[in-house]
């Protein structure tokens, strides 16, 4: 064994990494102290050039906002969701089976076709959801979920919970499996109501798991550019973009600054690359 | 006579010299320059359907046949063209000929033999002005436009009728009664206009050629001038009298405008061959006239284009000439536009399928249309602002401050 058998362990995994994610790291980290050309040719350096044309475009301190609200409320109302759920996911009754398969079904879709799907249920003209709400007199006149800069951002927040709930949920579902029915029959003994038990011993045991959902899905949601960019593809402007969805419209759709995008990206990456070593150390902890 | 004669002598010297290079076996870099005749070309084309790849095969057959010169032919998805195309240019395995929907970025590196050097008399005088023109950049003609398309208004005669309407707007201002009077009927849409970032630079152009706007001026960018300004302030008009679906800023074009009209939920709606097909599948009823113009505008609408270029290699330039000459022939040509639906660019093929009823008012339509500036250096740029904030104009941005801005980026270095 030895070096060799290392390599032969390591060797493939560390490869990948490099070819995945180092090597396209670097080229992005060089391509934003770069000027290019619309064909994508290299014009030469541009020093800070790049970050400074990011950061001066009168719409980043908006996309800052909107990502850091999108980041904070997606993963509040994921967590919020997921615990009931979890908890409930973890007793036996009938059609547990069925709420836990209806749960792994938007796990399972891609995205993207996640996303499309709620564009078309949320549409104006066609959606089903609009004459839904006007016959349970929710709404008196259809909304333009998607159009009305008011109601897209909660739009999105809502389809990005969704799409976190079925890893949060069976996450949360493991973690509540690791409490001990003894703990709580101890806790039930010594006359704590459901409450005071769930509050006292439940939520505090479920600490590790919560940290780890908390921390991951604040990473993938930071980085959910399939959401944004479908649900909010239609409208002008860079009212409702989070940074990655900003980023790759600066690159390629709108200014088409390949600079300034790859400048955008490093920040992107920054921001993860804290996320990630928050999440190692957490890891390492245990 | 003389004058070819003239020519000639230079000519034969060259090759004299070049000949006796060639006998001392030192192959130089002035050999390889002016290059003897190529032994195979490479034709990289894009993918309009699966009929394609048997017109470029036919055209090689016939190139092959004639010239004896071998084709090696690449027919790309427009998903992957661009990107392969790029790396092509980028690792410098350039294609001889290429068919593609923008040239200029190639124009711009000094990649591309002008047109005229690649073009025979026969196929330069077989393409109609508008359109040869249309592959310029600086001034000069690089693309050699391939296929068409232009837009018409498309409206619904059943709708109208319900609104009590026959003809199809004469001018703009019966365009905006007719409109009003269609949005009173319940959930119905007057006209279907699309703003959204997916293509918003083809309603407006649209409106704004035909009330005497156009994006440059004396060679130089106008796209803030008092008509262009005009004609967006005569849409955000028409959104506020809600003459338009709810959000025109937000409505896209294949799944936006055209999904309402194709509903038949919208009454009228800027359209191509494309709209057209999906109607005859859907069986929505549907008329196509020319699109009304301000008082003294010649009525018109923006023609669209995709183009053959060829990347200047050693020895290609006369092999590349008579490829295209095959290409157009109208033998070819005409099959191959007949059964793509698209619109043909020669006065050849204009005129043999004007008879035709899914062709004749597209190809009226096409002779006088305008096109948008693809071949100028910052089109790119403008196109992307356009798309990016086109749409704000009709929810609540000063049309004015909307074209300055587009101005700035059109005219920034």
């Amino acid at each position: 064994m030895g070096w060799l058998g290392l390599a032969g362990w390591l060797g493939p995994s560390v490869v990948l990494i490099l070819v995945v994610v180092v090597y396209p790291l670097i080229e992005t980290v060089r391509s934003s102290f770069q000027s290019f050309s619309l064909t994508g040719a290299v014009k030469g350096s541009a020093g800070w050039d790049n970050y400074r044309t990011i950061i001066e475009n009168p719409a980043f301190p908006r996309v800052i906002v909107n990502t850091v609200v999108w980041v904070v409320l997606g993963v509040v109302l994921t967590t919020l969701v997921s615990l009931p759920l979890a908890q409930l996911m973890s007793k036996e009754f009938w059609g547990n089976r069925f709420l836990r398969i209806a749960l792994i079904v938007p796990w399972a879709t891609s995205v993207v076709m996640s996303a499309i799907g709620f564009r078309w249920i949320l549409n104006y003209y066609y959606g089903v959801l609009n004459p839904l709400l006007m016959r349970l007199h929710v709404i008196a006149a259809p909304v333009d979920w998607l159009g009305s800069d008011r109601t897209i951002r909660w739009v999105m927040i809502g389809v990005v919970a969704f799409v976190s709930l079925p890893f949060t949920c069976f996450a949360l579902l493991s973690g509540l499996r690791t409490i001990s029915d003894d703990v709580l029959e101890a806790a039930a003994i010594d006359g704590a109501g459901r409450w005071q038990s769930y509050r006292h011993i439940v939520l505090p045991l479920l600490r590790g798991p919560l940290t780890v959902t908390v921390l991951l899905n604040s990473i993938w949601i930071f980085n959910s550019f399939p959401i944004v960019y479908v649900l909010n593809k239609s409208n002008p402007g860079y009212l409702s973009d989070t940074s990655t969805t900003f980023m790759y419209k600066v690159a390629f759709l709108t200014e088409r600054d390949v600079g300034a995008g790859a400048a955008m990206s490093v920040l992107n990456v920054i921001v993860i690359g804290v996320g990630v070593a928050l999440y190692v150390r957490r890891s390492r902890m245990e | 006579m003389m004058r070819t004669l003239k020519m000639s002598l230079p000519v034969a010297a060259t090759a004299a010299v070049l000949a006796l290079t060639a006998c001392g076996g030192s192959p130089s870099a002035s050999t390889e320059d002016r290059g003897s005749p190529t032994k195979s070309i490479k034709v990289v084309a894009a993918e309009y359907s699966s009929s394609t790849s048997p017109y470029w095969q036919q055209v090689a057959k016939d190139f092959t046949a004639k010239t004896g010169v071998k084709v090696e032919l690449q027919v790309i998805g427009w998903n992957d063209i661009h990107q392969q195309v790029s790396t092509m240019v980028q690792t410098n395995q350039l294609p001889d000929v290429l068919n593609l929907d923008s040239f200029s970025q190639y124009a711009a590196d000094d990649l591309l033999w002008p047109a005229p050097d690649i073009e025979t008399q026969a196929l330069r005088d077989n393409l109609p002005e508008n359109l040869r023109t249309s592959g310029s950049y600086k001034g000069k003609e690089f693309g050699i436009p391939l296929v068409g398309s232009d837009s018409a208004l498309f409206y619904n005669p059943a709708i109208f009728k319900q609104a009590g309407l026959t003809n199809p707007p004469a001018s703009l201002d019966e365009l905006q009664s007719d409109a009003l009077a269609v949005s009173k009927l319940p959930g119905k849409v007057g006209f279907a206009l699309s703003l959204s970032p997916e293509a918003p630079h083809i309603d407006f152009s649209t409106f704004m050629f035909n009330m005497g706007g156009s994006y440059m001026a004396d060679g130089k960018w106008a796209i803030n001038s008092q008509q262009n300004v005009k004609a967006l302030e005569f849409l955000k008009g028409l959104t506020e009298k809600k003459a338009t679906e709810v959000n025109p800023g937000k409505t896209g074009r294949v799944e936006g405008s055209w999904q309402l009209f194709e509903a038949g939920t919208a009454a009228m709606t800027i359209g191509q061959g494309g709209l057209a097909d999906r109607l005859e599948k859907s069986g929505t009823p549907y008329k196509v006239a020319p699109f009304p113009a301000a008082p003294g505008v010649t009525p018109t609408s923006l023609g669209v284009a995709d183009y053959i270029m060829a990347f200047k290699k050693p020895g290609n330039q006369d092999a590349v000439k008579q490829f295209l000459d095959l290409a157009f022939s109208d033998k070819n040509y005409t099959k191959f536009i007949e059964t793509e639906g698209l619109l043909p660019v020669t006065s050849g093929a204009q005129a043999a399928l004007a008879q035709k009823p899914k062709f004749g008012p597209y190809i009226e339509a096409l002779k006088s249309a305008k096109f948008a500036p693809v071949g100028e250096e910052n089109w790119d740029k403008v196109l992307g602002a356009m798309k990016n904030s086109l749409g704000l104009a009709v929810q609540g941005q000063d049309p004015q401050k909307v074209l300055d801005d587009i101005q700035a980026v059109a005219t920034s270095s």
